[in-house]
């Protein structure tokens, strides 16, 4: 009877399971995560999707104010137009290079900022506090700032062409590199936010690994390479991510600054939508435009993420 | 190769000496084992001769060529630190491979090479691990592959073999020794193990509070040690130490104390009267007897069995502690009171003011 000792063992089994109230059951960390988080989810439902069905609404729709408020359907001819624009093309270029810049620009300053915070004598420690100020600068108050740092009778080219004996006016807001110095400034406002948390995470690293790196004979690059970056790595990830997509949908900063100016050389993507939107009030071709930035901001995080990010995930 | 000098060294951190004037020589070929307590400047010993850390005052020699102020690169040096430190995000081999980077060996002679030395410290299995997937024992191991893979001008091992299992320790001590006697390559050796000090040094070095106590061949420091701390330092079961006099009597010298006394013989037989003195005698030396002149009263607190032997534990009535070899499977309860006796000619006398043995005329003799 083979079958006999199985429901012999299930019964006392099932009979203490009667017995006993049942077992509260965990909740899972997914559970958890989501029973907390389902206000912010429905807050963010509406906050989110609402503006973003409506923008994808205007998208296919042709606005007009003037004679009336009309919106006729047009399907994809927004898409379409945009592509076949060159002020789009061009915007889409400018934006790319000044997140470029923006981007090596911070993450570089950054460590260089941080390797110096690392090394200070203790007497200069109090540096590392001081650093962090240009961060509480808002974008749209670093733009008014840089502006006039910038600007011929009152910036700083000025002044250092007349220190060294110049007539003379020096305008670094030009139309060759305006994206350039827009870099520099939006650099200035973030690096000191890297440049903290790659200081906190240098201070990790023993000091004896140096000792080794020495026994090993190591050039100073790999020792940076070997022994500084390697903790680093996750950190620097994870600013590049960030720094790109505040670089993709700068507006206040530019707008503040340079107004897309000298000209239209810094008319980056954000502000031509800006323009086609507010100013001249085609709302459904920026709408429309605005999901290519979109996309774009999409794309370049998750490229980021496949070619360093999965590279760098905490083993 | 290489013969190292260290002239009066002195390391200061802050107020304190963690070395003080060191004065060393490691001939050329030797393998050095430095032993001392927890703190005495072992470690800081070892980073200034790496050139890690830059001595406070005094000068070191490589080869009679001042080195004080280079860097490690240029001084080839291999060394083992005291955490058995690696690189956290290189595999084992990568690791190891890091020491001979530099070595401008071709390939395949740096991959034999590596495979070589993971294979002496038995790490081959684990050579694609990161650091922070290996056991202690099995880091320190890759820390000594990534040592002795170089064949540098100097071996620096700070206590490589602490974190490894009994066997394991032995033969990979028979290993380090074979290896450094085959290329007679200098190696300064830190352990805190009696065992592995007598049996791999060809010199032992005892420091203390940052200043060499004594150093010698192990047969040396063992049967003469040179100061009352040496002597208490080396060997296991510890040496005895009895406090007392020695007075003159009839002619001959006499160790007395409250509790026994005793005629001395050998080279302390022609030391001048002392009012303080301390005796030393290895618990080896002791046997076990019945009472009478010259025997060591002494009160059992515990035995400890080894197997091969058993060491008596006991308080003499003035209350100092002693420990005396018995043969194995000894047992006694607890509180009996046995007595010891040995030969006094193996009796070393320790002046307790200057630290040092007494003064004899014809000691080398004897
Ligand atoms: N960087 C440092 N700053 C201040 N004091 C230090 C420093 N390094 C070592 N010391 C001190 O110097 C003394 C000697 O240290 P060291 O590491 O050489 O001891 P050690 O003999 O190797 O001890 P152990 O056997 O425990 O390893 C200690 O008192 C230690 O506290
Ligand atoms: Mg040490």
């Amino acid at each position: 009877m083979p079958s006999l000792p199985q429901t012999a063992g299930a019964d006392p089994a099932a009979a203490a399971a009667a017995a006993r109230p049942p077992r509260r059951k965990e909740l899972s960390n997914l559970q958890f995560a989501l029973v907390v988080t389902v206000p912010v989810l429905l807050f963010l439902l509406v906050v989110v999707a609402y503006p973003l069905g409506y923008a994808l609404y205007l998208s296919f729709h042709e606005i007009r104010f003037f004679g009336g408020y009309s919106a006729e359907f047009v399907g994809l001819a927004n898409y379409k137009a945009a592509l076949a624009d060159p002020k789009f093309w061009r915007s889409l270029g400018l934006s790319l290079r000044f997140t470029v810049e923006t981007v090596v620009l911070t993450i570089g300053i950054g460590l260089a900022l941080a390797l110096v915070l690392r090394d200070l004598k203790p007497r200069w420690r109090w540096l590392r506090a001081m650093i962090i100020l240009p961060w509480a600068v808002s974008p749209y108050g670093a733009g008014i700032f840089f502006a006039y740092f910038g600007r011929g009778q009152t910036g700083i080219g000025t002044a250092l062409i007349s220190a060294f004996g110049f007539d003379g006016t020096l305008n670094l807001i030009t139309q060759a590199a305006v994206i350039e110095y827009l870099a520099l400034g939006a650099a200035w406002n973030m690096a000191p936010l890297v440049a903290f948390f790659l200081l906190a995470n240098m201070l990790t690293t023993p000091k004896r690994l140096y000792d080794l790196a020495k026994i090993d004979r190591m050039r100073s690059y790999e020792t940076f390479w070997h022994v500084t970056l390697p903790p680093l790595r996750f950190t620097l990830f994870v600013f590049t991510c960030i720094s790109t997509v505040l670089a993709l949908k700068t507006f206040d900063y530019i707008f503040t600054e340079t107004q897309g100016g000298p000209g239209n050389s810094s008319t980056v993507l954000t502000y031509l939508l800006y323009q086609i939107s507010f100013v001249n009030l085609d709302l459904g071709y920026g709408a429309a435009m605005s999901f290519f930035l979109l996309a774009l901001i999409l794309g370049t995080t998750g490229l980021i993420y496949a070619l360093w990010g999965r590279r760098e995930e905490r083993k | 190769m290489a013969r190292i000098d260290l002239q009066n060294i002195v390391k200061r951190y802050g107020s304190h000496d963690a070395v003080s004037s060191l004065d060393l020589t490691i001939h050329d070929g030797e393998l050095l084992v430095l032993l001392g307590p927890s703190g005495c400047g072992k470690s800081t010993t070892m980073n200034m001769i790496a050139g890690l850390t830059e001595p406070t005052s005094g000068r070191i020699l490589f080869d009679g060529k001042d080195v004080t102020d280079t860097s490690p690169h240029e001084r080839n040096i291999a060394m083992v630190f005291q955490s058995s430190l690696l690189y956290p995000h290189l595999t084992a081999y990568q690791n190891i491979y890091m020491s001979l980077k530099r070595s401008g060996l071709p390939r395949n002679e740096i991959e034999a090479r590596i495979l070589r030395a993971a294979e002496m410290v038995d790490v081959r299995r684990l050579l694609d691990k990161l650091p922070g997937q290996l056991s202690g024992g099995e880091r320190q191991r890759v820390a000594t592959a990534k040592a002795i893979v170089r064949e540098p001008d100097c071996f620096l091992l700070d206590e490589p073999l602490s974190a490894l299992d009994a066997a394991l320790r032995m033969s990979l001590r028979a290993e380090l020794v074979n290896l450094q006697k085959r290329f007679n390559t200098t190696m300064v050796f830190v352990t805190h193990d009696q065992v592995e000090a007598m049996t791999m040094g060809d010199r032992i070095g005892i420091m203390r509070n940052g200043k060499l106590e004594q150093i010698g061949t192990p047969e040396e420091v063992y049967n003469r040690p040179e100061t009352l701390f040496a002597a208490g330092f080396i060997g296991s079961p510890p040496m005895n130490l009895i406090e007392g006099e020695v007075v003159a009597e009839g002619g001959m010298k006499v160790f007395a104390c409250k509790d026994f006394r005793l005629p001395l013989a050998g080279a302390f037989a022609g030391m001048a009267p002392a009012s303080a003195a301390v005796l030393g005698i290895r618990p080896y030396l002791m046997q076990l007897a019945g009472s009478g002149p010259g025997a060591l009263p002494m009160k059992v607190y515990a035995i400890e069995q080894l197997g091969n032997e058993a060491i008596v534990i006991a308080d003499t009535p003035s209350g100092a502690r002693v420990r005396a070899v018995a043969p194995a499977g000894f047992h006694a309860q607890v509180g009996t009171v046995l007595h010891a006796r040995f030969d006094p000619a193996d009796a070393l006398l320790y002046d307790p003011g200057t630290q040092r043995p007494f003064a004899v005329q014809d000691r080398e003799a004897a």
